[in-house]
C-alpha cells in the first residue's frame, strides 16, 4: 500500500523521480504514519502540468531531533522581473496530516525568490518544494528529512 | 606537592589537599576506572582500597591518604592475571552497563580479604553499592563462586 | 546531502539502489564514487553490516546503543547466525550518525528505546548477514570455478562439498566485496538457529572488569578542559545574572559562561576545580511563574481530573457508566503514582569541540542520530561538518534517547571556546534537578458487580501528565495521548488482557510544568499497579481467589493467560505457602511481550517487607539470548521495586526537592529477591525484553502485601507509609 503510493507519487512528479531519495522499506514499515496521496495533492496544485527538476533549491537539515520546528529555506533561480518571476512556492510533505505545510505567493515585486520558515514534520519523510513561474512552468526540488524522535513512538 | 603510593607506584601530584581522592585518581593520575556516581559516599562507584580495605574515595580528601597504599581497579589484577573476583565476574557475566562494577568489584575483593567465605548475611551487611541495572543476583552468585575458587 | 551536485549524487544512489532493490532491507549500499568501501583499517566491507579482516576477524556494525541490556551482543548474534561465521572471531563497531546520513541510513534506525533494539532490526540485520554470506560463497566459487550451489559456509570456512576444498572468509573478503549484492536472500528457519537462542557470552564484559571500559565521563582528549553546569532549578525559569568575578580567580578556572537563556557553566582545567568554582558562583535566577508550583498544588489539579466530565477515551466497549449505575455492588479505589527520575549511574555528560569548520561531539546516547540532529542545530553547521561519536553508556533507561539537552549544552559551551574540546559532566545533584521525569498521575477505578458477583463493568479514569504532549505533540491523536493507555489498550503491543463486558478507560490530561520523559517501561509502571491491584480488590469484593477471578476474564486472551498460569504453577499458587509467606500476582502485555509475576513476601512488624522471591514469566515471541533475558528481568525488578519502595520526586517552589541518592535511594543487594525466570517464547512475533517485566513486580508485591496484612496501599513510594524493604 505504502510502496504503491510512493511509486504513484514519483510518477506524477515526472522527472522528480531521480531527485527523490526513497525512505527505507524497513523504516517505512516501522512507522505507521500513512503516506499522503501525493499525486492527488500535486494535481490539485499544478493541474496536469509537467514538473521539472531544477531551478529550485530546498534547504532542510538532513535530520532533526524533533519535527516540531524545522528550519526551511527555498530559493528559486529567477530574475524576478515583470516578464519572468516566481508566482508562488508550495512546500508539500509525504506524511503530515495536512500535506501542504507552506505556501508563499511572490511576484515581481518580491525582489528575491527566496523564502524561509519553520515547519512541523510529523515523521521521517520526503519534503517537496514546487515553484510556479510566471510563464506557467513548474519546477521542483526535494529532500528527505529524518525525524529522530519519531523512533521512540513508532508503535503508537 | 603530595606523594601518593598508587597501584604499587609512587606518584607526586600538585593538588589542593582537600581535593577528594576520587578526583585526584581520575584527573591528576588519569586513572578513570574509578567512577563518580554521587560524590556523597552513597553509591560506592568510587570504591578503592586503602591498605587493602575498601573506602569510598569521593569522601576521602587526598591529604588523608599519604603513607597508605592505594589500589584502584586498574591495579587489582596481577598483570594479565585477573583477580579471582574479576574472574568470577567474567564467568557469571555480572556487568550490564558496567559503570558501577569497578566499585562493586573493589568492595567485594575487600570483603573476601576479610571474610574468605562470606555468608549471604555478610554480603548483605558489607556490600551496599548501588547498581541501577540491577545485577545483584549475578553479583551474589559470583561472590560465592570467587569464595570457592 | 552532497551540495556540489545534489541531482547527480542522488541519481547515482538511485541507480545503485535500483540494482539491489530496497537498499536498506539487504543492508547494502553503493558508495558515492567507485570502488570498495573500506573500514578505517583498510579491511573491506562485504556489506555495510559486515567487514572481514584478512585474519578472519568479523567486524559487525551495530546501529543501536548498548546500555547494559545486551542488545549489542544480541544483534551481533543475529548477523553472525546468517553469516555463518566463527562466533569467537566476532567483534563489533558503532557506525557514526554522520556516516549514516552520508550513506542514506544504510544501517537503519539508531534509536534504542521502547524495547525495540532487537525486534525492530532482526529482519534486516539477518538479511545483511545472509547477503554477505552469499557474496563470500560466490567469491570462493568463482575463484574455484565451481557452482556456488555446491558450496556452503560454516564457522567462517567455505567448503566446496564435492571436492572438499576449503577457504576462509578472510581470504575471499576482498573479492566478495566487489560482487553485486543479491536481490533476495532466504533466512534460516528458527529451528536451525545455532547462535540465536543460545546464551552466548556477551561481547562487552571484560573491559568493564578492569577499568578499561571508557565511558564518556572518562574521555580524555588532547587540550581538553572540564566543565560543569547549573540550569535554573525551576523549570521554565531563566538566568537573571551571575557574578563571574567572584570565581574567575579560583585555581584552574578558565571561563564562566552563560549557556542559552537558562544555565551557567564553569570551564576549568579539572572537573573538581570547575565544580568547586560553580558551587561558589553567585547566580540569580528569574524563576518565573512556575516557582509557585508544589506537589500539593499538582495533586489538587490531578484529583479534580478524576471526576472531570471530559476525558480522552483509550479503551471502550459497551456502556460502563450505565453498568456502574445499575450495579448490585460497586467497588471504588483511587491510586496515585509519583514523578520518578532515571538516576543512571553515569550522570549526564557530553564532550564537544567546535570550530567554524567542524563540530564534533562525544556522548552517551540511546540514539546516535538524535544526538547528531541536536549537534547540527546547536552548532549551526551543516551535516558534513559535524560528527557524533557514540560512547558506551553508563545506563540509559530512557533518559538518553529522546533528550539530548546535555549535548546542546556542551556544544554551546564549546562554541564559546573554539578549538578546545570541553567535557561537560553534570553533578549528581544537577542530574536529579534536571531530569525528564516519569509523569505524575492518579487513577480512579470503579468496578460493578451483578447479584451473582460477576464483573459487569469497569471504569478506569487516569488523571495526569502526558509525555507526548510535552515531547512530541505531533503524535497526539486529536489531542489524545495513546501512550497513556499502555497495558490497557484495545489492541496491539499493549493490549489489555481482560474481557470486561462494559469497559471505559479514559484519561483526563493535566500537564504540570515539570518536564516529562520516558522512564523504563513508561506508562505500564503505574497502569500495571492501577489495574492489577484493582483486579485483586475486585476479586476480594467478589469473594474469589485473585487467580480464579482473573482467569474468568481471560478466555479471549490465551497468551496473557499462559504467562499468568506459568507463574502461578511454578510458585505453587493454590498450595499452602511456607509459614509467614504470602503471594501476589500480576500480568500485562507490554512492548509486544506477555509478562506475569508472582511475588512471595513476608511482613514483620506490619511494615518490614522481605521479598523472598519473584517468579516471572515472559513470552517475547523469540528468545535471542536467554542469559541476557534473565538479567533483564532481574534488573527490571531492581528498577521497579526501588521506585515502589523508596523513590519519588516531589516538587516544592517549582523545583524538584530530591538531591542525591541519600534522598532518592535505590535497592541494595541485601534487599534483592531471588528471581526465577520462565522464558516461554511462543514464536510468530517479536516482543521486547528490556522493559516489559518491570511492570509486574510492583503490583505482585502489593497484592502479596494485602494478603499478608489486609491493607491496600494506593500511593507510593511505600516509605511514605513507613513500609521498608528489608
Amino acid at each position: 500500500m505504502q510502496r504503491g503510493s510512493r511509486r504513484r507519487f514519483l510518477a506524477a512528479a515526472g522527472g522528480l523521480a531521480a531527485a527523490v531519495a526513497l525512505p527505507s522499506t524497513a523504516a517505512a514499515q516501522a512507522t505507521r504514519t500513512p503516506f499522503n496521496d501525493m499525486p492527488d495533492v500535486i494535481r490539485r496544485l499544478v493541474g496536469s502540468a509537467q514538473i521539472n527538476p531544477g531551478k529550485v533549491k530546498l534547504g532542510l537539515p538532513p535530520l532533526v531531533e524533533n519535527g516540531h520546528l524545522v528550519p526551511l529555506t527555498v530559493s528559486v533561480e529567477s530574475p524576478m522581473t515583470e516578464a519572468a518571476h516566481v508566482k508562488a512556492i508550495h512546500v508539500l510533505t509525504e506524511k503530515n496530516p495536512l500535506p501542504e505545510v507552506a505556501s508563499f505567493h511572490l511576484g515581481a515585486r518580491a525582489g528575491r525568490a527566496s523564502v524561509a520558515a519553520r515547519i512541523r514534520l510529523a515523521d521521517t519523510q520526503t519534503v517537496v518544494a514546487i515553484a510556479e513561474l510566471s510563464d506557467g512552468s513548474f519546477w521542483s526540488d526535494s529532500t528527505h528529512v529524518i525525524v529522530t524522535l519519531a523512533a521512540c513512538l513508532e508503535e503508537l | 606537592m603530595i606523594q601518593l603510593n598508587i597501584n604499587g607506584k609512587s606518584e607526586q601530584v600538585d593538588v589542593e589537599p582537600n581535593t577528594p581522592l576520587l578526583w585526584v585518581i581520575r584527573e591528576q593520575l588519569g586513572l578513570t576506572g574509578t567512577k563518580y556516581g554521587c560524590g556523597v559516599a552513597q553509591c560506592g562507584s568510587c570504591t578503592v582500597h586503602l591498605d587493602g580495605a575498601a573506602v569510598r574515595s569521593c569522601a576521602v580528601p587526598v591529604s588523608a591518604v599519604t603513607g597508605k597504599k592505594i589500589t584502584t581497579i586498574e591495579g587489582l589484577a596481577a598483570g594479565n592475571v585477573l583477580h579471582k573476583v574479576q574472574k568470577a565476574w567474567l564467568d557469571h557475566e555480572v556487568p550490564q552497563c558496567g559503570y558501577c562494577q569497578a566499585g562493586m568489584i573493589m568492595a567485594v575483593a575487600s570483603l573476601l580479604r576479610d571474610k574468605p567465605k562470606p555468608t549471604d548475611a555478610d554480603i548483605d551487611a558489607t556490600i551496599t553499592n548501588i547498581c541501577r541495572c540491577g545485577t545483584f543476583n549475578q553479583v551474589r552468585e559470583a561472590i560465592h563462586a570467587a569464595a570457592k575458587a | 546531502m552532497n551540495s556540489d551536485n545534489p541531482n547527480l549524487s542522488r541519481r547515482f544512489f538511485i541507480i545503485g539502489s535500483a540494482a539491489v532493490g530496497s537498499g536498506l532491507a539487504l543492508g547494502l549500499n553503493i558508495p558515492f564514487g567507485p570502488g570498495i568501501v573500506r573500514a578505517a583499517d583498510g579491511s573491506p566491507e562485504v556489506t555495510a553490516w559486515v567487514v572481514i579482516r584478512p585474519d578472519d576477524t568479523v567486524v559487525i556494525r551495530i546501529a543501536r546503543s548498548e546500555m547494559g541490556q545486551g542488545t549489542l551482543t544480541g544483534l551481533a548474534q543475529m548477523v553472525a547466525e546468517e553469516l555463518e561465521c566463527d562466533w569467537s572471531k566476532v567483534t563489533t563497531e558503532y557506525p557514526t550518525p554522520g556516516q549514516s546520513v552520508a550513506r542514506k541510513r544504510v544501517w537503519g534506525n539508531f534509536s534504542t528505546g521502547g524495547s525495540r533494539g532487537i525486534r525492530d532490526s532482526h529482519d534486516y540485520v539477518r538479511r545483511g548477514g545472509a547477503a554477505a554470506r552469499t557474496m563470500l560463497i560466490q567469491a570462493a566459487a568463482e575463484a574455484w570455478r565451481v557452482p556456488a550451489a555446491e558450496c556452503s559456509a560454516a564457522n567462517s570456512v567455505i567448503t566446496h562439498q564435492p571436492s572438499g576444498r576449503t577457504t576462509t572468509f578472510g581470504k575471499v573478503a576482498e573479492a566478495a566485496s566487489r560482487i553485486t549484492p543479491p536481490k533476495d536472500v532466504a533466512l534460516k528457519d528458527p529451528k536451525d538457529w545455532k547462535i540465536i537462542g543460545k546464551p552466548v557470552r556477551r561481547l562487552d564484559t571484560l573491559d568493564k572488569l578492569t577499568g578499561k571500559q571508557v565511558y564518556c565521563a572518562d574521555l580524555k582528549l588532547p587540550g581538553m578542559l572540564n566543565a560543569t553546569i547549573k540550569e535554573c532549578p525551576v523549570f521554565g525559569g531563566k538566568v537573571k545574572s551571575f557574578d563571574a568575578a567572584k570565581v574567575a580567580g579560583m585555581k584552574g578556572v578558565k571561563k564562566v559562561v552563560q549557556v542559552g537563556d537558562t544555565a551557567v557553566a564553569v570551564v576549568a582545567d579539572t572537573w573538581w576545580q570547575a565544580k568547586t568554582a560553580l558551587d561558589a558562583l553567585p547566580i540569580v535566577w528569574d524563576e518565573g511563574e512556575n516557582a509557585k508550583v508544589s506537589s500539593a498544588s499538582i495533586a489538587e489539579i490531578l484529583k479534580a481530573g478524576l471526576d472531570a466530565p471530559q476525558a480522552f477515551i483509550g479503551n471502550q466497549n459497551g456502556d460502563a457508566k450505565a453498568a456502574i449505575a445499575g450495579a448490585a455492588k460497586k467497588v471504588e479505589a483511587v491510586y496515585a503514582y509519583p514523578y520518578l527520575n532515571h538516576a543512571t549511574m553515569e550522570p549526564m555528560n557530553a564532550t564537544a569541540r567546535y570550530t567554524a569548520d567542524r563540530c564534533e561531539v562525544w556522548c552517551p546516547t540511546q540514539n546516535g542520530e538524535a544526538a547528531f540532529a541536536v549537534t547540527l542545530a546547536a552548532s549551526g553547521l551543516p551535516a558534513d561538518k559535524c560528527e557524533v561519536y557514540k560512547i558506551h553508556l553508563g545506563g540509559g533507561f530512557g533518559r538518553r534517547g529522546a533528550f539530548h539537552d546535555y549535548v546542546t549544552q556542551a556544544v554551546r559551551i564549546a562554541k564559546q571556546m573554539p578549538g578546545i574540546p570541553v567535557k561537560l559532566l553534570w553533578t549528581r545533584e544537577e542530574d536529579m534537578a534536571q531530569g525528564r521525569y516519569h509523569p505524575v498521575t492518579q487513577c480512579k477505578l470503579v468496578g460493578a458487580f451483578d447479584a451473582g458477583n460477576n464483573l459487569t463493568g469497569l471504569h478506569m479514569r487516569i488523571s495526569g501528565q502526558s509525555i507526548l504532549a510535552a515531547v512530541r505533540p505531533q503524535a497526539l491523536q486529536n489531542g489524545r495521548d495513546p501512550a497513556q493507555f499502555q497495558g490497557v489498550a484495545p489492541s496491539g503491543e499493549f493490549e489489555f488482557g481482560y474481557g470486561v463486558p462494559n469497559l471505559l478507560i479514559d484519561h483526563a490530561m493535566r500537564n504540570p510544568h515539570v518536564p516529562p520523559g520516558f522512564w523504563r517501561g513508561v506508562n505500564i509502571n503505574q497502569n500495571a499497579i492501577y489495574i492489577e491491584c484493582f483486579m485483586d480488590e475486585l476479586a476480594q469484593a467478589a469473594g474469589q481467589d485473585p487467580l480464579e477471578f482473573r482467569r474468568k476474564l481471560m478466555g479471549k486472551h490465551p497468551k496473557h493467560l499462559a504467562v499468568l498460569n506459568a507463574v502461578a504453577e511454578k510458585a505453587g499458587w493454590g498450595k499452602p505457602a511456607p509459614q509467614g509467606v504470602f503471594r501476589g500476582l500480576a500480568q500485562m502485555k507490554a512492548f509486544n511481550s506477555f509478562v506475569a509475576a508472582c511475588a512471595e513476601i513476608s511482613v514483620s512488624g506490619g511494615n518490614k517487607v522481605t521479598v523472598h522471591r519473584i517468579v516471572c514469566a515472559t513470552d517475547p515471541g523469540y528468545a535471542v539470548n536467554r542469559a541476557q533475558i534473565e538479567r533483564q528481568i532481574g534488573g527490571s525488578f531492581v528498577y521497579g521495586l526501588s521506585a515502589l519502595f523508596e523513590q519519588e520526586c516531589t516538587v516544592k517552589n517549582g523545583r524538584i526537592e530530591q538531591q542525591n541518592f541519600n534522598d532518592y535511594s535505590s535497592m541494595r543487594i541485601a534487599q534483592m529477591p531471588k528471581v526465577e525466570a520462565i522464558i516461554m517464547p511462543s514464536g510468530g512475533f517479536w516482543g521486547g525484553v528490556g522493559e516489559p517485566t518491570i511492570c509486574v513486580a510492583a503490583p505482585a508485591v502489593l497484592n502479596a502485601y494485602f494478603a499478608a496484612t489486609g491493607k491496600r496501599i494506593r500511593s507510593f513510594p511505600l516509605k511514605n507509609h513507613g513500609i521498608t524493604m528489608v
